[in-house]
């Protein structure tokens, strides 16, 4: 939005979030250390750090990449959206604390420099063929989490609202794809690392749990939303689309619509029909399945508002969503299937009773 | 249906969704719950060891620098016992104790233990002090040599494995071990019976020299042929032959 | 292999130096030359984007030279966000890896070294002093008992 930046603009709902937040890391980590005691007395303290950080981030991470398909599957977890990027932040800084101390505890103190030594430690070993077989038992699993750390710092740096503005949505969004390459990475850190001293099914078990849980809602998003994306094309005329029946779009509440291979957002307000543009200019949420709130377009994602006239966000801000116009036809909206130029009133179409 | 819309920064959240997010963070909290116990409860258990970080005492005996650094102490009433020495950090023998070999020593130092064996980092320069060479009774070998040997185990970093990191085996400390072994620290043998147990043997190499080797092969499963010879609590073996062992291996 | 790890971290210190440096301009007159939100915002929210300043300072620096006129920046804060490509990079990155990682990570598991053959430590005997006939049963005892003995010198 077009506002003066504040590290965080935090709200009620921002801080039952992280309270939240802080209150399942604290039962994850509690639990973690309490047992690890109980069953294992003799571990030391660096060594619960280095888990207990390890176990507490995986499990954050597994999270966090569920949120976003689970949202598109279904409203309901969208609150859970809202506030992700602190999940995000709170990742990286215990992923930096698990880097950290193993980096002290297993590389410091030694005759290498230990930002060194965790590249290069049993170097020898970086060969995919060893003694005429795979060598992945004994190939190094350190750059792995070194390669996630890395990503995972550069996605909490970037997380302000600022970086996404300033970058441009495009390279912003393109980089928080990064995610998933951190994700594979911090697989096989695992599996090429603890997996490889920790005999036992219940370890890989768990991972492939996790794996299948969050690889099969990413899947099953991504087939819904390629399923909207073909959408069948319906008549087209006069530089109109056909899109759906006017009762579809209920008073107060958006339609998302295909209109020449774009997605499109329908609007009904105080009777009047309205087409915009699906993405919305901050994250690229999908403006149509949001709300009229106060007389305004709400983005479902962060709440950003257009008027549904001229896709205008209400003063201070100054974002700009494309709006197109429509007309209703034997009870079917058509949208022009060309935008508007930005700003322009644009009344709607009112729909009559029929 | 207006009412469970979500918005972020609206104070309130719309109550049904509210009762949504809260049976949400339940589960969650259930989960989170269930899976840190399981992980917590299947690690494997770290072995027991001692290191009394921060704590000094005093030790005296004849410092014997090959092939493993020791130091031999001999109470009043006759009895010996082997302390293998290590330096601070991930290091061997420190500078100041080397050249010495063979001399009475007095030295302040930090005690590593597990099980009958004790180490001792040596941490504290100024506390170390040359009092002389030693008498014959001081050197009397109390070793007692058992006879050729073929065993197999992993390449462990003796100061680790007997008390300073717990756990300290496996692929996920191998690069601690290689920088420990890099360092000096006495090379050792983790071998593990059937009952259960684990024995650490010391290496070293023949003619009373150290073992040369190669550092990566820390946490690797090896096979080593030589003399095993017990030195009061301590199995070392003076190997001919080190490999990579045969079951790691196509 | 370390001499190239070596020169790297060299090279990121280096880069990281001149973030530093590029950052303390960067908040001096690059802020409110690039967004003007920026103006009037505290210092939280700038001790909040600094580290990304500093490991993403040529990129702003680009910025930074196409708020005066010169070239352009792609993407900007006027770029719409490019919705279809992004589902498609979704889509394509999630068949990426739910067939790559579980072929690696089982590829890992599968590929561990069989449980190592067990051996039995050949005792001395007859035990040449207190400890050495016990290993595994020495009495915790006798043990504190070395390191009081060790203490007395």
């Amino acid at each position: 939005m077009s506002t003066t930046y504040r590290a965080i603009d935090w709200n009620r709902q921002k801080r039952v979030y992280d309270g939240t937040l802080g209150g399942l890391l604290a039962l994850g980590l509690g639990l973690f250390v309490g047992i690890s005691v109980l069953v294992s007395p003799n571990i030391t303290v660096e060594t619960l750090l280095i888990r207990g950080s390890s176990v507490s981030a995986l499990l954050l991470l597994h999270v966090i990449l569920c949120i976003g398909p689970l949202a598109r599957l279904n409203p309901r977890f969208l609150p859970l959206l809202y506030n992700r990027r602190h999940l995000g932040v709170t990742l990286f800084l215990l992923a930096l604390l698990h880097g950290a101390f193993a980096t002290v505890q297993f590389h410091a103190l030694g005759d290498e420099n230990p930002l060194v030594s965790v590249l290069t430690a049993y170097g020898r070993d970086y060969r995919v063929f060893a003694d005429g077989r795979i060598n992945l038992p004994h190939f190094p699993f350190e750059p792995f989490g070194v390669l996630a750390l890395f990503l995972f710092f550069l996605m909490a740096a970037t997380s302000h609202d600022f970086w996404l503005r300033n970058l441009g949505a495009s390279f912003w969004k393109a980089m928080h794809l990064g995610v998933y390459l951190a994700y594979g990475s911090v697989l096989v850190h695992v599996a090429l690392g603890v997996l490889q001293s920790e005999r036992g099914a219940i370890f890989p078990g768990l991972l492939a749990v996790g794996f299948v849980v969050v690889a099969g809602l990413h899947l099953a998003a991504a087939r819904k939303e390629t399923r909207i994306d073909r959408g069948k094309p319906l008549g087209e005329a006069d530089g109109y689309a056909e899109t759906c029946r006017v009762e579809d779009v209920a008073e107060g509440r958006g339609k998302v619509v295909l209109v020449a291979g774009q997605r499109i957002a329908l609007f009904r307000h105080q009777g009047r029909i309205h087409a915009t543009s699906n993405v919305c200019r901050h994250q690229g949420g999908p403006v149509g399945e949001g709300r009229i709130v106060d007389g305004c377009i709400t983005c479902p994602w962060h709440g950003w508002n257009y008027q549904p006239e001229d896709g205008c966000s209400p003063p201070p801000f100054t974002e700009v969503l494309e709006t197109y116009d429509t007309r209703i036809q034997d009870g079917r909206v058509w949208v022009r299937t060309i935008a508007n130029p930005p700003r322009q009133h644009c009344a709607g179409t009112a729909v009559t009773a029929t | 249906m207006k009412d469970d819309f979500y918005i972020g920064y609206q104070d309130q959240s719309p109550p049904s969704l509210a009762r949504s997010t809260r049976r949400l963070v339940v589960a969650l909290a259930m989960i989170v719950a269930g899976i840190t116990a399981l992980v917590a409860a299947r690690q494997s258990p770290a072995e027991p060891g001692t290191f009394e970080f921060g704590v000094k005492r005093s030790f005296e005996g004849v410092l014997q620098e090959n092939p493993l650094p020791m130091l031999r102490s001999v109470s009043p009433d006759g009895a010996v016992t082997n302390y293998l020495l290590v330096g601070a950090g991930k290091h061997g023998l420190p500078a100041f104790a080397r050249g010495h070999d063979g001399q009475r020593v007095r030295f302040q130092g930090t005690v590593i233990q597990k099980g009958p064996g004790v180490l001792v980092e040596l941490n504290d320069p100024e506390s170390f002090l040359v009092l002389g060479p030693s008498t014959a009774a001081e050197n009397r070998a109390a070793d007692k040599s058992i006879g050729e040997v073929v065993l197999t185990g992993e390449l462990v970093d003796t100061k680790c494995y007997f008390g300073v990191m717990r756990p300290a085996t496996g692929k996920v400390h191998r690069a601690c071990a290689v920088r420990c072994l890099s360092g000096g620290v006495p090379p050792g043998l983790l071998v593990r019976d059937d009952q259960g147990g684990a024995v650490v043997v010391l290496l070293s190499g023949p003619n009373a020299r150290p073992l040369r080797f190669d550092v990566a092969w820390a946490a690797r499963r090896v096979r080593a042929e030589g003399r095993l010879t017990w030195r009061g609590s301590f199995p070392c073996l003076e190997v001919v032959r080190l490999s990579l062992a045969d079951s790691e291996l196509p | 292999m370390v001499v190239v790890v070596q020169t790297s971290l060299i090279l990121l210190a280096a880069y990281g130096v001149l973030g530093l440096i590029f950052a303390l301009a960067f908040h001096g007159r690059g802020l409110p030359a690039v967004d003007t939100n920026t103006r009037g915002a505290g210092v939280g929210f700038r001790w909040i984007i600094t580290p990304g300043i500093v490991a993403l300072w040529p990129l702003l620096a680009w910025r930074w030279r196409t708020a005066h006129g010169r070239g352009s920046f792609p993407g900007g804060p006027d770029a719409p966000v490019p919705a279809r490509r992004l589902r498609a990079a979704h889509a394509l990155a999630w068949k990426a890896l739910a067939t790559t990682a579980p072929v690696i990570v089982a590829a890992a598991l599968w590929s561990r070294p069989p449980e190592a053959p067990r051996s039995r430590i050949p005792l001395p005997s007859p035990s040449p002093s207190s400890s050495a006939d016990s290993l595994r049963s020495a009495p915790q005892n006798l043990l504190t008992n070395r390191v009081r003995h060790a203490a007395v010198f």
